[in-house]
């Protein structure tokens, strides 16, 4: 009857949308990837931003210096410490009692106390209770001034910048075997690899999600509304397929776009209000700072072909199991089947980068279930080699038209099916049953 | 105009469910395509569409292939529905849409077509108190209702050949006289009808010619006047204020069934009946009511049917 394959599909896509669109559910899932999107930055700054990030020393304007030792110490080195140059360095002779009145009297002052305890030193910072300083900023400046005292010693024992240098530098001690040493030199360490292999593996799930239930409800659709028979007059099993899985492209699309775009708005509301460190500070917690600022064009192409090969076999895989539905309680088993593909590669995903094993690597980066997971970070963060990644990506762009014949093939075949759910040695015989009836030349329809 | 079916043939696995299938249709008119459950009715109007990849034959719309660009075909399905959430003109129009029919002319169809299908109130819902009333989605409607739509979705594109399947089934009488109306008014158009239906009486009403089909195979097949005049006049009902089974007895009239002084008879000659008649009026029995006919379209299809499944 259908003698253009494709034709209707276009109509069948923007039919299906409108109709998704109307839904209350629809919308309530494009209201949460929104409140999600818009949420992420508040919630990253929650997680990520330290007390440190907060942090800012009090404006202290007056440093008084009491030296109690026999030594002689040098103002000038304290006021170095407050490199700012608002702070006064003043010597004092006054006792503890009078600090305590000064220091009352003046917020923006502190007071160093320079003390013998039997051999070593003690820097004692005096502080007023309701003054600027209080808690943390009172350790930072403790420290300051124990760095200051330090300066001191090493002044008086006549040590120039180099020795100062030499005998500050810190020694600390590591063990690696030399192929360790070899994987580390080809790429990002494993904490980077793995933080940014899990993100991805977020996105491709978001994305298989997303489509994965829609795409099988809609390939049922005809079957459970009873409407195969009346489409079919006018439209070809292929187009049917095929405009369903547009809009569905359509659909996650749109759903990317709102929850990158309700990101970026808050993001933009974030820096409009103040630093936005705390997003680098995730990043270089985990090492990726350094692979997110390596992202350039050929990256991010690179990341879309990935992420459109594997919603391509997930879409495609989704429909083969729809196909086989023919009444709602088949969702199930449908919905079983492409988990089951889908937390393989995931798993993978997860499990490869830990592992730090080239040769697995590789086989996983080429093996299309597990590539789907990994391949893009893998290149990224110089895992696997431009070659490897092509290849890879060819691969995934074979099983992505195996899977789309194969899927027209079976929806075409079950679209009139009524029955159990079949095994995968059932669907595949009776699709042997109907390749051999076309070509015995039976079958004419197109 | 011309509609011709050439030895469609289809198997499951080692099982014939259609066993070369011919008939023709040379000139409008309705054609009907009968059979038990399972007999393959349904599978034959899916190969003749291309829904179902046919084993063997040709389907011809004017000597070539049928196809959507050689004819413009309408399908009432057996098994149909719509879309349960969808407003109704959404779904019309989406169809309209797949048949190539442009917006406006959907329009003026839907808007004939609701008004000839007394649906006028589920597509333009009249506004209440001066607010504008929700359009109505398919699973408001009764399914005489939704049979309405789903006969509007099979007429919107105008097409040359109508293919209804159990179009009455689950209507209401007064329903059932609406869409047979619109079935005599296609059919005046000029219109080529296949109609499968076992409701033999609205067949009778319409068809000119028919197939049988039992189990796969064509047990019956011709035009319908014909038929009935091969069978002859050999089915007598008479009704009298008596017993007359001592007369059939004598007449070798085969009586089929008795209720009270009823009698449903079968002949083998018109002058068997003659002759009973003649023994009835000699004794002057009072007769209400004594009629010789050619069996119906039921009778022929239990008999054909029944022969098959005896055999």
């Amino acid at each position: 009857m259908k003698n253009n394959t494709f034709r209707g599909a276009l109509t069948v896509a923007k039919y299906t949308l409108t109709q998704h669109y109307k839904s209350l559910s629809v919308k309530i899932i494009l209201l949460v990837l929104a409140i999600f999107g818009f949420a992420s930055v508040p919630l990253l700054r929650v997680v990520f931003e330290t007390g440190e990030d907060k942090f800012s020393l009090p404006e202290i304007r007056q440093v008084y210096l009491r030296n109690d030792t026999d030594m002689e110490i040098e103002p000038t080195v304290f006021q170095e410490a407050f490199g700012d140059g608002k702070a006064e360095v003043t010597v004092s002779e006054s006792s503890d009692e009078a600090f305590g009145a000064v220091l009352a009297s003046e917020p923006t002052s502190i007071a160093y106390v320079i003390s013998e305890e039997d051999d070593d030193l003690c820097v004692r910072l005096l502080y007023a209770k309701d003054g600027e300083v209080s808690g943390q900023s009172a350790d930072v400046l403790s420290s300051m001034g124990v760095d200051a005292m330090y300066q001191v010693l090493l002044n008086t024992a006549g040590v120039n910048e180099i020795q100062k240098q030499t005998m500050l530098a810190s020694v600390y001690g590591d063990v690696k075997e030399i192929a360790d040493l070899h994987t580390e030199s080809q790429g990002a360490d494993m904490e980077a690899h793995s933080s940014l292999n899990l993100l991805y593996c977020y996105l491709v799930i978001f994305v298989s999600m997303l489509s994965m239930s829609y795409i099988i409800s809609l390939t049922l659709e005809e079957k459970t509304s009873k409407l195969v028979d009346t489409l079919l007059v006018s439209v070809s099993p292929t187009a049917l397929l095929a405009g369903k899985i547009l809009s569905v492209i359509i659909f996650v699309t749109v759903g990317i776009l709102v929850l990158a775009g309700s990101f970026g708005v808050s993001l933009l509301m974030a820096k409009s209000q103040g630093s936005i460190d705390f997003l680098t500070t995730a990043l270089e917690s985990v090492g990726a700072m350094e692979i997110i600022r390596s992202i350039g064009l050929k990256e991010i192409l690179l990341l879309i072909t990935a992420v459109l090969l594997a919603y391509g076999m997930i879409a495609f895989i989704a429909s083969i199991f729809g196909s086989c539905c023919s009444k709602t309680e088949d969702v199930q088993y449908a919905s079983m089947g492409v988990l089951i593909v889908v937390m393989i590669g995931y798993f993978a995903g997860l499990i490869i980068p830990m592992v730090e094993n080239k040769a697995a690597t590789i086989v996983a980066s080429l093996f299309p279930p597990t590539a789907m997971f990994m391949t893009p970070v893998n290149y990224i963060c110089g895992k696997i080699s431009l070659p490897v990644l092509l290849a890879s990506y060819a691969i995934q762009a074979v099983c992505v038209v195996v899977l789309a014949i194969l899927a027209g093939k079976v929806y075409h075949m079950m679209i009139l099916y009524r029955g159990d759910f079949p095994k995968m040695k059932q669907l595949f015989k009776m699709l042997r049953e109907n390749q051999s009836v076309k070509k015995e030349g039976g079958a004419d329809e197109t | 105009m011309s509609f011709e079916v050439k030895e469609l043939f289809k198997k499951y696995g080692n099982k014939v469910v259609v066993d070369h299938l011919s008939f023709s249709m040379p000139s409008p008119g309705v054609y009907a395509l009968l059979g038990t459950n399972g007999a393959g009715k349904t599978t034959s109007i899916r190969m003749m569409l291309g829904m179902l990849a046919k084993d063997g034959g040709t389907v011809m719309w004017n000597d070539k292939p049928l196809s959507i660009d050689t004819c413009n075909v309408g399908y009432l399905a057996e098994e149909r529905g719509l879309y349960p959430k969808a407003t109704l003109m959404d779904q019309l129009m989406y169809f309209a849409e797949l048949r190539g029919v442009s917006r406006d002319v959907a329009k003026q169809r839907i808007t004939y077509w609701a008004e000839r299908l007394e649906a006028t109130e589920y597509l333009f819902p009249p506004k209440t108190a001066g607010k504008a009333v929700k359009p109505k989605v398919a699973d408001q409607l009764s399914k005489g209702n939704q049979q309405k739509i789903q006969l509007m979705v099979s007429l919107l594109s105008d097409p040359e050949l109508l293919i209804l399947d159990e179009p009455l089934s689950g209507l209401d009488p007064v329903n059932a006289d609406l869409f047979k109306g619109i079935i005599r008014e296609e059919v005046e158009k000029g219109k080529y009808l296949i109609m499968s239906s076992h409701q033999m009486a609205t067949i009778e009403e319409f068809c000119t010619d028919l197939t049988i089909l039992d189990r796969s195979k064509v047990v019956l097949q011709g035009n319908l006047a014909e038929i009935k005049k091969g069978y002859g006049r050999i089915h007598l009902f008479v009704k009298a204020e008596q017993e007359l089974k001592s007369y059939m007895e004598a007449a070798e009239v085969e009586i089929l069934s008795q209720v009270g002084f009823s009698y449903q008879c079968k002949v083998t000659g018109e002058e068997h009946a003659n002759r009973l008649l003649k023994a009835l009026v000699a004794d002057n029995v009072t007769l209400i009511a004594f009629e010789l006919r050619e069996p119906s379209l039921h009778e022929i299809f239990v008999e054909k049917v029944g022969e098959t499944h005896e055999e």
